[in-house]
């Protein structure tokens, strides 16, 4: 058997491996290649040679009737098994996947779903379930409880299984006699590893089975030089013959589900370990690195460079000479550690030490661009439907909601089950780019009615857009609540986040909004800015006030409004504090529109707390007077303050001591672009008046343009009305307010049905 | 070395297990070495050697910062230790020294008032008059010292240093050479010849190393304490320690107080609660565990002399404000939101939350 099986070990995602098989293949020349992958998928390897077809990519496999079961296959350009495609395909010999067919898999993944069930609805004894789903492909070091390489790495004194591996096999220039040694190390783990969970022992020996089975026919079809590439842990399984009676057994026993297989683009992000990906790596960039750079000196210029560019980029300081003192550190620290070459460890350390001086901030940055990267692969259209478009579709059927090119109005009524649905549907698309539906916005107040009018309009294009959102999840629920979690990771703002809280309590994402909202939370609390804390209260008030119409759960936004609110109030007199004209401009937008979502809020505790804030800033000297002109208005309109406090306040701002630009800027600000308040108090007016027209000549000069303009944003109505009043003395005017005369008895005998209509208790 | 001294170096300390360790060593050392870099790093962290000694560990925390350490030194780059009052910095870089040099009185402390000379050389006045400027009217500093016998020279708060002192060093830094224009002769830097600085990160702004002079170090930063328990343990030992020592009339505190304040400043520290669930602003102070362990003196001493001796969280507010807010305007804006936002929020901390109020 030896003579025509050559078996090799890999790790799935291992550039060593996949150069040292690439060479390993080159020599031995196969006449068949059997690849662990699914099984009858084969199919799609004619996609390989389409230039379309871009790693990182990944088969897809889903079941027909329910497309939340689905398993990834992911490949990178430095996967052993993509390389190993590649290379079969480029000599013309057959390339069969041996792995057990999705329709096992997918079985599987359904039975556990179904335990997962029962487990949770209170049966005490939970079955071995991993959430991960798309981990089929993964190793069985992958589901082991604990990393098996673990017990090798501890046993040569490193700290776990991944830095050793990356050491032993990927950072390693040549690979003589590699998958001899790790055939011999996986045959010694598995002869002396402790028994691992027994639901997935199961299953390996039924994926076990079917690859020995493959493996016997490739043989019995006669070809002479079979390479074999699979996971290093199956290695000593497929080296043991077996029976093929015994192995046939054990493929009778699972369930199979229909599936359909296709290729999605990927990214480097969902290849990482953090992704919750489960043969995960931690770092696909640093892989892809290793895989261009095959020796190890211009491996370790060539990632000094990249990261030299990258701080650049950032506008971060890094010269050759840094580069050139990091290589030396990283080199000698790979000898202190009696290491051939620096590995990443050695290199961030290196890049941490000297080019950033000890400051972990870049290194994120480098840790984000750098060790994972953002690489995303392509799919040429010509590949079948992803099971998105299938959700989607069925979506559509149900709602009967047909995509039409031409657009047309959609008129929903959310009080109707149907009709609600159809706006999270849109909402939905809309988080994942799809505009499909373009909501028309009829007047401001549209949002608190019953109605949503859309404007429906289907686009070639949007095809495209759910193969590319196909990485966030199968189904339409799942894209778009991880799509919107990655919005609310790189939102730059706290009220781009407090909008898309809305757009997630709109589409009906539950755990998006947990997620959007937590974020929204440590935001907050990091802000150092309370004006940008406020600017995010609207549209969370907004969520407040009309989320029950679409019977959603707002107690999470009013706590979330809460904490901001407090926090805003605590900080607002400091950031309003020596302020210029524009920015407190700005500002006065902002406190308008946050006191406006206070009051939609209607809870006496958070009224109180913004009031208090409101307070301080009138009592600051040092805040703009525009804005403790309008803090005192605000006051005066919620009757936190009552009208003799706010005659002495104008009184005091408009006194003979102050100057007169402030003092015109706080009337700007306490008249608030509306004349009522002048029309309707007479103490104000002839405060205001008395100020005017004791102004001197050049003050009344410097100040007139602003009065002007403070006054001409005031309705036409009420400044004609300002006019008349001018125009009459203020005496004549107090005298005309008619005394009124009415006819006691009469007057009380509407008296009982009054009370009968304000529930008043008799007297 | 007369043992009656208050406080020995590193290298008498320790002397027995530096030699120890020179006996079993046997890899390579860099030129005028006394250890290799293997061997100082297990003097630094401890451990038992193949014959059987024990090695103390002198550090204690992650073992890769004192590799990067010592693969620095061993690559004749300069080394800067940053980190927070109280994270053990010169007690490594004294041991360091000591370790690869045997010798860590090669020693110049950092002040505003640290002038040129004594970080190059200065002159012996009256051998200057009398015989005019010769190799034998200059006095070298101890950098010049440790110049010319290939050892490691320190420094201690080098960002107290004035920046046109500290600029001094760049060219010993870059051309491991110190010009004497006086004498038209130089100092060469002998193989083996090194730095250590350490500068406190919570000082920046008082004299930041110019980007010339930072990017001829190689900088490492020792953290605060990793876990709270690791802090308590500090704070607990050192409290009581100091309370017999300063005589203070209040019992020491029960756990549980202390707990509390090392949780206040570890979370304002770190810039979350402790449970992780919620964030928080941190304040410009430095929140070192130095400082727990003095607010607690404080309040020790205060519930002694002025209180019924025992520690009320009252006696402890009045510190805790003085080492969180330094600044008057943004530290209360945060502890003030720390206080509400947090504090209050913990029903077992009604006493606490009554404290500081007051004391706003």
């Amino acid at each position: 058997m030896a003579d025509t099986v050559t078996l090799f070990g890999i790790r799935h995602h291992g550039p060593g491996c996949a150069r040292t098989l690439r060479r390993a293949l080159e020599s031995l020349q196969p006449d068949c290649l059997l690849i662990e992958g699914p099984a009858g998928c084969e199919a799609l390897l004619t996609h390989l040679a389409d230039p379309g077809l871009q790693p990182p990519i990944a088969l897809l496999s889903h079941s027909a009737d329910d497309p939340q079961l689905a398993v990834f296959h992911p490949y990178a350009v430095f996967s052993p098994e993509w390389q190993a495609m590649q290379w079969g395909l480029g000599a013309g010999i057959p390339v069969q996947f041996i792995d057990v067919p999705p329709a096992i898999t997918l079985a599987w993944q359904q039975q556990d779903k179904r335990a997962a069930l029962v487990a949770e609805s209170g049966v005490s004894d939970p079955p071995p379930s991993d959430p991960v789903s798309d981990q089929a492909n993964a190793d069985a070091d992958d589901h082991a409880p604990a990393d098996p390489l673990d017990w090798l790495a501890t046993a040569a004194g490193y700290a776990d299984g991944e830095s050793w591996w990356n050491h032993m096999v990927e950072e390693r220039g040549d690979g003589e006699g590699l998958f001899e040694a790790i055939a011999e190390a996986m045959t010694e783990l598995r002869a002396n590893a402790p028994q691992r969970l027994r639901g997935y022992e199961a299953r390996e020996a039924v994926r076990e089975a079917h690859m020995r089975l493959a493996l016997r026919e490739a043989r019995k079809a006669g070809h002479q030089r079979i390479a074999v590439v699979c996971g290093a842990w199956h290695v000593p399984a497929l080296a043991d013959p077996g029976t093929a009676t015994a192995d046939k057994a054990l493929l009778k026993g699972p369930e199979k589900l229909k599936s359909q297989t296709t290729w999605v683009p990927w990214t480097y992000r969902h290849l990482s370990r953090r992704s919750g990906y489960g043969a995960g790596i931690t770092a696909p960039g640093w892989y892809e690195h290793l895989w261009r750079h095959d020796d190890s000196g211009s491996r370790v210029i060539g990632w000094f460079a990249r990261v030299a560019r990258l701080l650049r980029e950032h506008g971060l300081d890094c010269s050759s000479a840094h580069l050139i003192e990091a290589a030396r550190l990283a080199d000698s620290m790979a000898a202190l550690r009696q290491r051939v070459a620096p590995g990443l460890d050695e290199l961030n350390e290196a890049t941490q030490s000297v080019i950033c001086h000890g400051n972990d901030l870049p290194m994120r940055l480098i840790a984000d661009e750098l060790m994972i990267g953002n690489a995303m692969g392509s799919v040429p259209s010509s590949v079948p439907t992803v099971p998105l478009q299938r959700d989607l579709e069925a979506l559509q059927k149900r709602l009967r909601l047909k995509p039409e090119a031409l657009s047309r109005k959609l008129d929903l009524d959310l009080r109707n089950d149907v009709d609600r649905q159809r706006s999270q549907l849109l909402h939905r698309l809309g988080l994942l780019n799809i505009t499909w539906g373009r909501l028309a916005t009829v007047g401001h107040g549209s949002r608190g009615t019953f109605h949503e009018v859309w404007d429906l309009a289907w686009e070639p294009s949007f095809e495209v857009e759910l193969i590319v959102a196909s990485r966030h999840g199968h189904t339409l629920l799942m894209a778009a609540n991880a799509s919107a979690n990655e919005q609310a990771r790189h939102a730059s703002t706290l009220q781009a986040l407090a909008q898309l809280v809305d757009r997630v309590l709109l589409a009906d994402l539950a755990d998006a909004v947990v997620f959007v909202a937590a974020e929204l939370d440590a935001r907050a609390a990091t802000s150092g800015d309370p004006l940008a804390l406020l600017d995010a209260l609207p549209a969370l008030a907004n969520v407040y006030r009309y989320g029950n119409v679409r019977q959603t759960d707002v107690s999470q936004v009013a706590h979330l409004f809460d904490s901001m609110l407090l926090r805003a109030s605590l900080g607002l007199a400091l950031a309003v504090s020596e302020l210029n004209d524009e920015p407190a401009e700005q500002a006065r937008r902002t406190i308008l529109a946050a006191d406006h979502a206070v009051s939609l809020r209607q809870d006496e505790l958070q009224t109180q707390a913004w009031q208090r804030a409101l307070q301080t800033i009138t009592r600051m000297e040092s805040s703009a007077p525009l804005l403790r002109g309008l803090a005192s208005r605000l006051l005066l309109d919620a009757g936190a303050a009552d009208a003799v406090q706010a005659a002495s306040h104008i009184e005091l701002q408009l006194s003979m001591g102050s100057e007169p630009l402030p003092a015109a800027q706080w009337l700007d600000g306490f008249l608030n672009r509306n004349a009522t308040v002048l029309l309707h108090s007479d103490v104000l007016w002839s405060l205001i008046d008395r100020w005017i027209s004791e102004l001197s000549h050049e003050h009344f000069v410097r100040v007139v343009p602003l009065l002007r303009r403070t006054f001409a944003q005031f309705e036409a109505a009420d400044r004609r009305d300002l006019g008349l009043r001018v125009k009459q003395p203020a005496a004549a005017l107090a005298s005309a307010t008619p005394t009124s005369t009415w006819n006691e008895p009469r007057a009380c005998r509407a008296l009982p049905t009054l009370s009968e209509l304000f529930g008043l208790p008799h007297e | 070395m007369s043992t009656t001294v208050l406080r020995q170096h590193a290298e008498h300390q320790f002397a027995e297990e530096l030699e120890q360790l020179q006996k079993v060593d046997t890899r390579q050392r860099p030129a005028n070495w006394l250890l290799s870099p293997w061997a100082v790093i297990n003097y630094l962290m401890g451990g038992r050697l193949d014959n059987g000694f024990e090695i103390s560990p002198k550090y204690i925390g992650n073992p890769r910062l004192m590799e990067i350490a010592v693969a620095t030194l061993a690559t004749d780059r300069a080394l800067l230790l940053f980190g927070v009052p109280g994270t053990a910095k010169s007690w490594v870089s004294e041991h360091l020294s000591a370790a690869i040099s045997g010798d860590s009185t090669l020693l110049v402390q950092g002040t505003a008032g640290t002038s040129e000379e004594q970080i190059r050389y200065g002159w012996n006045y009256a051998q200057l008059l009398a015989h005019g400027p010769s190799e034998a009217a200059l006095v070298p500093s101890p950098l010049v010292q440790a110049m010319k016998r290939g050892k490691i020279a320190r420094i201690e708060e080098l960002t107290r240093i004035p920046a046109d002192v500290q600029d001094a060093l760049i060219t010993v830094l870059s051309e491991k050479t110190l010009p004497i224009p006086e004498l038209g002769s130089e100092v060469q830097a002998t193989r083996g010849f090194s730095l250590i600085a350490t500068a406190n990160n919570r000082d920046k702004g008082v004299n930041e190393l110019s980007s010339a002079l930072k990017r001829r170090f190689n900088t490492v930063i020792l953290p605060v304490p990793a876990s709270e328990e690791e802090e308590i343990a500090i704070v607990t030992k050192r409290v009581a320690e100091l309370g017999r020592a300063l005589e203070l009339p209040a019992e020491p505190p029960a756990l549980k107080e202390i707990q509390r304040i090392v949780q206040i400043f570890r979370e304002l520290r770190n810039g979350q609660t402790a449970d992780g669930k919620a964030k928080l602003k941190s304040p410009s102070s430095t929140l070192s565990t130095a400082e727990v362990i003095s607010v607690i003196n404080n309040g020790m001493a205060l519930a002694g002399h002025f209180g019924d001796g025992q520690l009320r969280p009252a006696d402890m507010a009045a510190g805790m404000i003085g080492a969180v807010v330094k600044d008057p305007v943004q530290d209360q804006a945060v502890w003030t939101e720390y206080l509400e936002t947090v504090v209050k929020e913990r029903a077992e901390w009604k006493d606490l939350y009554r404290a500081f109020r007051e004391q706003l």
